[in-house]
This record gives structure tokens, C-alpha cells and sequence, in this order.
């Protein structure tokens, strides 16, 4: 100490000096200044303070959940639906239950009739590959979808995409009797537009896609496919591959590397 | 493992890829910091519900084109203060119409000066009057909580420069309250 008054510390150097973000010759100014000074002291914590009542609760605000209202916000229907109509995101019925119980249900040892073909993919590839399906009734519980279903049902999937070689890619979608393409993923709603495969996760098994879908399908059979693919496929490339096959017939002969895993199912008027 | 204890990321690609329960879940992981960063940035907590919502609506819309990079505090909040700005300034044009803008923010109804600092009404009042670039980065710093270089990221600034918003901002609120 030399008897000399220190130099006053800035507000802006006190701030700095506060959330740890002075430089080592600045601390030591500070706190040289903060031992001698009560002006110096007051200020800093005046400066906490303030900080403090940034980070207040605001009592209005207390107790607001912004999800229904963000529910109810998405669930208007897109304006040029197409084929596929989904329900609103969050209006769908799939609750906490439902989905923990996705894991559970995908054990269900029977499926509606089940078949599995394979394009240039080997045997071994396509065992790996493949598609659970759920029927969502009035219950609002997911149950397998064992044979049939009802023409207001909706439905669930989830996937299995394991083995040496998983695949990359995968579209579900339905030809129901009348030869209609009823797409589940990817969502094809817009007309003018050309939705490609969703993207998978590898090495895992019964992922669930969570989102129940439903269409108005006709009474009479509904061939449900998942085509897993090394690249991703375009809705329009895939429908035009499906007005070339025969009803029922696996698109695997129509692309490279690919697995279809189909499940027939009867849709009940 | 929960969706409680997901990341961002992953509650974003699930959200993605139809499980509506994970963007439920990033919702309630943010709201209440997003609600706060709104009531402080208009002024008034009645604007804050609708604020928080258009957010977050214009995040689900753009969930297909969201990069998993780990940063979605940052990108939330530049959505947040996108639709914070937007809606300060309707309400300031509706007030200015309605011939009752009061100049409270530039004169400030701080405490005393030996008093206590900071209670919230002291606090909205001098916020209100900070330049935009200041308030934004005390709102990240201080409600949202983000650290300097999300702060910094966020605005689109070097991480020196989100450090001197802060504390100019600080000062500011230091002088304008104390002097009042």
C-alpha cells in the first residue's frame, strides 16, 4: 500500500469479474478494490441481485403446459390431403402405455399371413429384416394385427432390422383391394410432391414408428409391405412398380438388393 | 432407456420419425425457460403462452430439415427470439395505436440505491428499456441459462463479443436501476 486511493473498478469489469470471466490481473484489481471499498462491494452485489431477479420464476407462468395446446395447434389436416390422412400429430392415439407396451405386444408369436422375398439380397440378409404390425380398434390399444381388421382401424408398425447386413431404407405402405397404394411411411399427402424412404436404424430390433395411421380402406384384402432397401426409393417409382406386379406379388424382382416383407391382412367393412 | 433421458437429438429424430411423445417431451424439457425468456423479452407475461407456442409450432414444422448436431439449445433459442421480436414489436405498434406507450422502460422505476436490487418488477421495467442485441443476450445468459459459446452461437457472434453483450447489459441495468 502506498496511501494512494486505488482506481475506481468498472461496472463492466465488476459483471466480468462475476461470472468468472475476469483475466487473473483484473481479479486481483477487483478484489483489492472489493477489500477496501464498500462503494465497490455494494455494487457487486447489486450486480447479483439483478442477476438474480433475471432468473426469477414469473408466477403467471407457473403451471403452463404448452403441448395440449401445441396438440390442438397441428391438427388441422393438411389442405390438399392426398391418399394417406393422418391423425394429428399428438392427437394420436398412441399414449405412454401403448407405447411401452409396443415392446411387449411385438413378441406375439402370430401375424396375418406372412411373407418374406428377397431381390438380389441374400437369404440371409432378408431373414433379418422385418415388419410387426398393430391394429389400433376403439380401445385405442394397439393389438397384432393377427388377420383382420376393421375398416376404421388404425395402425402401428414397427420394424427389425438386424443380421450382417442390415438395410438402410424402408417404405411400408398398403394395396388394398382395390389396387390402391396406401402409403404409412413415408407420409405422402401433397400431390406434386415425391416423398422418399425413411431412413432406419441398424442392428435393432422391433423399432417402433410410433405414429398410428389410419385410411378409409375398402372391405377385402390389404397387402401390407415393407420394403427395405440399400437406397432410398421414391413413392412414384415404387407405385409404378406396383401397377407393373401382379396383385399380391412382391416388389422385390423390381429392385436391386431388397427385401419385401409382406403381411396380408382382410379388411372387415 | 425413458425419453425423459434421451438427448435433444434423439427426442427430435424420434419426433421425426412419428413417436409423438417425443416432441411432447422436448417441449415440457423447455417450457418453462421458454416462457420466462418471452415474458422478460415483450414485458408481459400475457404474450408469453403464444410466443412459446409459435415457437415451438415453427420447430415442428421444421422437423424434417433439423441437423442432429447437437445444438438444439441454440437453435431453439434463435427461434424463440425471432418470434420474441416479432411479437415485441406488434405490441409495441398495437400500444402506440392505442396512444399508451409509456416511457416506464427508459426512465426506470429501480429500487433505492442501499436497497435490495432486482425484484421482478424493478427488473422487467429496466430490461424493457436494453437495446435489442442486449436484452437477447442477458435473456440466453441468465434464463435460458445457455453458456457463452451457445450464446454466442445462437446470435451469430464471436464468443468475446456474446461476453461484452453480457456485461454491458449488466451495467446498464446496474446504472439504470440505481440512478432511478
Amino acid at each position: 500500500m502506498n496511501g494512494r486511493p486505488r482506481p475506481e473498478v468498472s461496472t463492466e469489469s465488476l459483471a466480468a469479474y462475476l461470472e468468472g470471466e475476469a483475466t487473473l490481473s483484473e481479479t486481483a484489481k477487483i478484489e483489492a478494490a472489493l477489500a477496501e471499498r464498500p462503494e465497490t462491494r455494494r455494487r457487486l452485489q447489486q450486480l447479483r441481485e439483478i442477476r438474480q431477479g433475471l432468473g426469477r420464476p414469473i408466477p403467471a407462468l407457473e403451471g403452463i403446459d404448452l403441448v395440449p395446446a401445441l396438440r390442438r395447434a397441428v391438427a388441422a389436416p393438411p389442405a390438399s390431403a392426398r391418399r394417406s390422412r393422418r391423425p394429428p400429430l399428438w392427437g394420436a392415439i398412441l399414449g405412454a402405455g401403448a407405447l411401452a407396451g409396443l415392446g411387449a405386444l411385438a413378441l406375439w408369436p402370430r401375424q396375418a399371413e406372412f411373407d418374406a422375398k428377397g431381390g438380389a439380397a441374400s437369404h440371409e440378409d432378408t431373414r433379418w429384416a422385418g415388419l410387426q404390425a398393430y391394429r389400433v380398434g376403439r380401445s385405442e390399444q394397439p393389438e397384432p394385427l393377427v388377420d383382420h381388421l376393421a375398416s376404421g382401424d388404425g395402425l402401428l408398425f414397427s420394424y427389425t432390422n438386424i443380421g450382417p447386413r442390415p438395410f438402410d431404407f424402408l417404405m411400408i405402405f398398403g394395396v388394398d383391394a382395390q389396387g390402391e397404394v396406401r402409403w404409412f411411411f413415408p407420409s405422402y399427402e401433397r400431390l406434386g410432391t415425391d416423398p422418399t424412404s425413411i431412413a432406419i436404424k441398424k442392428g435393432e430390433a422391433e423399432v417402433a414408428l410410433g405414429e398410428v395411421i389410419r385410411h378409409e380402406v375398402p372391405a377385402g384384402p390389404l397387402a401390407i409391405h415393407a420394403l427395405f432397401t440399400r437406397r432410398p426409393l421414391h413413392v412414384l417409382e415404387v407405385e409404378a412398380a406396383v401397377r407393373r406386379s401382379a396383385r399380391d406379388s412382391p416388389l422385390s424382382s423390381s429392385f436391386d438388393d431388397c427385401a419385401d416383407q409382406r403381411v396380408v391382412a382382410r379388411v372387415d367393412p | 432407456m425413458p425419453l425423459a433421458a434421451r438427448s435433444d437429438d434423439d427426442l427430435i429424430l424420434l419426433a421425426r420419425g412419428g413417436v409423438d411423445l417425443a416432441f411432447d417431451t422436448l417441449v415440457r424439457r423447455y417450457q418453462a425457460a421458454v416462457l420466462r425468456v418471452a415474458a422478460r423479452y415483450v414485458g408481459t407475461p400475457a404474450l408469453a403462452p403464444d410466443v412459446a407456442q409459435n415457437a415451438f409450432l415453427e420447430i415442428y414444422r421444421a422437423l424434417p430439415r433439423y441437423q442432429p448436431l447437437g445444438r438444439f439449445n441454440a437453435y431453439l433459442y434463435r427461434v424463440v427470439l425471432n418470434q420474441c421480436r416479432m411479437a415485441y414489436r406488434s405490441a409495441r405498434i398495437e400500444a402506440q395505436a392505442l396512444g399508451r406507450i409509456a416511457d416506464e422502460a427508459a426512465q426506470g422505476t429501480g429500487a433505492e440505491v442501499e436497497g435490495s436490487l432486482g425484484s421482478s418488477g424493478d427488473v422487467d421495467r429496466a430490461v424493457a428499456g436494453l437495446s435489442e442485441k442486449l436484452r437477447s443476450a442477458i435473456m440466453l445468459r441468465y434464463i435460458a441459462e445457455l453458456d457463452y459459446a451457445e450464446i454466442a452461437e445462437t446470435l451469430d457472434i464471436p464468443v468475446g463479443t456474446a461476453k461484452r453483450r453480457v456485461f454491458d447489459a449488466l451495467k446498464v441495468l446496474h446504472d439504470r436501476m440505481v440512478s432511478s
